[in-house]
């Protein structure tokens, strides 16, 4: 009986310091990996912040219209493109003719 | 003797092993209490938090970036200012010189990739055994990569942060710039200061950078086209006060300090006051119509030039005849006006202008303000010059939001740089009646019909507003050659969402406007390009109604000459 605990205590105590060590080391190795994981999410955040800034370099608006008007065979939008959703019927039935400007007050 | 033996033994033998036993029991119990202590500890920890033990969950984790200036955004969220990391480049001389390459090799390898570097001065810093000294501040991400490649010993680089402006010079004048240690010094950079270098400082103001640069190209263009020397141009929201945009030209590029000299970095919209001219007889005709001295029926002999002391106030467009009301706005009569301040009087005219917000400084949020310039004493010619807009400066700012007080209803808006919501908007101030408004409207719509605005009718949005030409005063005399040609209105006219203006310093006259530099024919024709551009980008559907046409007999008929 008493033998039996023993070796039993000895076991125990044998497999929970081997427990405990690898759990130690696995913890270390764990640490180790977020802080390499913050340290590149660190790095992605400032290449997006970066990337941000560039962004809205290249949106500037007058560089957009620079380059719209050498690369694509589209014009500035005009207020005649807009029309209400209850306007719809009448200016579709009606084809306009490109020629006529809207009447103009008489002085 | 041999029974009395072992029982002495026995005896011994119990004593020994109740002994062991109190012993077991002794340290069986210290361990007990030991193992309990560890398990209310484990306890603790796993379930009290135990004592300030830190998480590592949170010590480690990174969620944001730190950056010692916070962003600046327009109303849709783009970037206008933002702090990147940038790195400047240093030598510790004394590494270097110890793996004994040669300097001069070295700085000339430098100096290929760094272009402001100059050879002597490199290879002297190279060689001086200092452990620190700069060579070059904020690399480009490019310039420091093929830095790296050189494999130089002893150079090692510092990080630092800078301020950038990815529009350049787009918004130059609101936002203003900071100095190298990032301390803003002009703009909302200078007054939000502490906003910006607080947590989650991020700014957002009520600009719209697509309407800021159709604002600032055409003015660019209307400034190339007569040779001026500057302009600015304001759009307000007249309803929330919010400034879709603010420009002044010339401008500067906030990136690049050596462009922030003299004149570029003066604040024509905010901080210049100039004499507007006739713009003000929008305010004289809505003072008139609004405190009811003058009836929208009344008439004007404009037949004569009006002589007050040494001055004579003549009309540039004279019809020399009787004009109505309508009329005087119209032609632009500033015998008219004069007339009709005159009959207000001067208390009456300054009680209104103080209303429109003209008295005083205007209220926004950077620092560069001008303060209205004033007559020392309020005489009967001040009263008259007033009436159309002569012998009182006030800042194209100040302006607008006068104006769309006249349109929108009557009620004055504090012009605003930041982006507003319905809670921490302020409530505007009432100025005049609805009614007034409502024929103001009309009014400003003739002058664009039918009056020195024609060049602003937009053919999709109906403008309305009001030309003025001023001439420049110059060491207290009029200048005939310099003057400021400008245009302030609100569109679409049926239900005005948004008072534009533009302004043009010193323009002159080409061959296409006849030589004329007069507003009709330079800031109108901004009004028209920026309305008929920023209409569709502000969702706004184009005019529809039928417009209504006065004949003889309405009090808004306009009898044309001839």
């Amino acid at each position: 009986m008493t033998r039996l605990t023993i070796a039993l205590t000895a076991f125990l105590a044998l497999a929970l310091s081997i427990g405990v060590f690898r759990i130690t080391y696995q913890v270390d190795e764990l640490e180790k990996e977020l802080h390499s994981l913050n340290k590149e999410i660190l790095d992605e955040q400032e290449t997006i912040h970066i990337l941000k800034a560039e962004w809205s370099y290249l949106n500037d608006p007058a560089r957009l219209e620079s380059l719209a008007k050498r690369y694509l065979n589209l014009e500035e939008m005009k207020g005649g493109q807009l029309i209400n959703l209850d306007q719809l019927d009448k200016k579709l039935l009606i084809p306009q003719d490109p020629n006529t400007k809207p009447a103009k007050l008489e002085q | 003797m041999e029974l009395r033996g072992a029982k002495l033994k026995q005896q011994r033998n119990k004593r020994a092993i109740e002994t062991g036993h109190n012993r077991t029991m002794v340290a069986g119990a210290v361990f007990a209490v030991l193992f309990l202590v560890l398990a209310g500890r484990v306890v603790d920890l796993s379930m009290f938090n135990g004592h300030q033990e830190p998480r590592l969950v949170t010590t480690e984790t990174a969620t944001e970036i730190e950056t010692t200036r916070a962003n600046i955004v327009d109303r849709n969220g783009i970037l206008l200012a933002t702090s990147l990391p940038t790195d400047s480049l240093f030598v510790d001389s004394k590494a270097f010189m110890e793996t004994g390459e040669d300097a001069t090799m070295a700085a000339r390898k430098l100096a290929s990739i760094l272009p402001e570097l100059s050879l002597n001065r490199a290879a002297q810093k190279l060689s001086s055994g200092k452990r620190f000294e700069y060579l070059v501040r904020n690399l480009t991400p490019e310039q420091k990569y093929r830095v790296n490649m050189l494999g130089i010993p002893g150079l090692h680089f510092q990080r630092e942060e800078r301020r950038t402006y990815p529009q350049g010079p787009l918004a130059a004048h609101v936002l203003g710039y900071t100095d190298v240690d990032g301390r803003g010094i002009s703009g909302v950079e200078k007054s939000f200061d502490q906003q910006l270098l607080g947590p989650d400082g991020t700014l957002q103001l009520s600009l719209d950078v697509r309407v800021q640069a159709v604002m600032r190209s055409a003015l660019m263009e209307a400034i190339d086209e007569f040779k001026a020397i500057g302009g600015a141009g304001l759009v307000m929201d007249i309803e929330t006060g919010e400034l879709l945009c603010l420009v002044s030209l010339p401008d500067f590029d906030p990136n690049d300090p050596n462009t922030i000299k003299g004149d570029a970095g003066f604040n024509r919209a905010s901080k210049g006051v100039y004499e507007m001219g006739s713009i003000f007889k929008l305010l004289n005709t809505a003072m008139a119509l609004d405190s009811g001295v003058v009836n929208i029926k009344d008439k004007f002999d404009a037949t004569k030039p009006l002589k007050v002391g040494r001055f004579r106030i003549n009309d540039f467009h004279g019809q020399n005849r009787v004009l109505t009301v309508p009329e005087v706005l119209v032609y632009s009569s500033n015998i008219g006006s004069a007339q009709i301040a005159l009959e207000a009087g001067s208390d009456l005219q300054r009680d209104y202008l103080g209303r429109f917000g003209l008295l005083n400084t205007a209220s926004i949020e950077i620092p560069e303000v001008g303060a209205p310039l004033l007559p020392d004493v309020w005489r009967k010619a001040s009263t008259m010059t007033i009436s159309y807009g002569h012998g009182i400066a006030v800042s194209p700012l100040q302006l607008t939001s006068a104006i769309g007080a006249v349109a929108n209803g009557g009620i004055l808006r504090q012009p605003t740089l930041l982006k507003t919501n319905a809670e921490s908007r302020l409530p505007g101030q009432r100025v005049i009646r609805e009614d007034v408004s409502d024929q103001m409207r009309k009014l400003m719509r003739l002058v664009v019909l039918q009056g020195s605005g024609k060049k602003a009718n937009s053919e999709f949005y109906r403008v309305g507003g009001k030309t003025g030409t001023a001439d420049k005063q110059q060491g207290g005399r009029y200048n005939r050659r310099a003057r400021i040609s400008s245009f302030a209105g609100v569109f679409p006219i049926e239900n005005p969402k948004y008072a534009v203006l533009a302004m043009v310093d010193e323009p002159v006259g080409n061959k296409k406007t006849f030589g004329y530099a007069t507003a009709g024919w330079v800031a109108a024709p901004i009004i028209k390009k920026v309305v008929d551009r920023i209409g569709p980008m502000l969702g706004l559907t184009p005019s529809n109604v039928e417009e209504q046409v006065y004949q003889p007999g309405d009090p808004l008929f306009i009898t044309v000459k001839g």
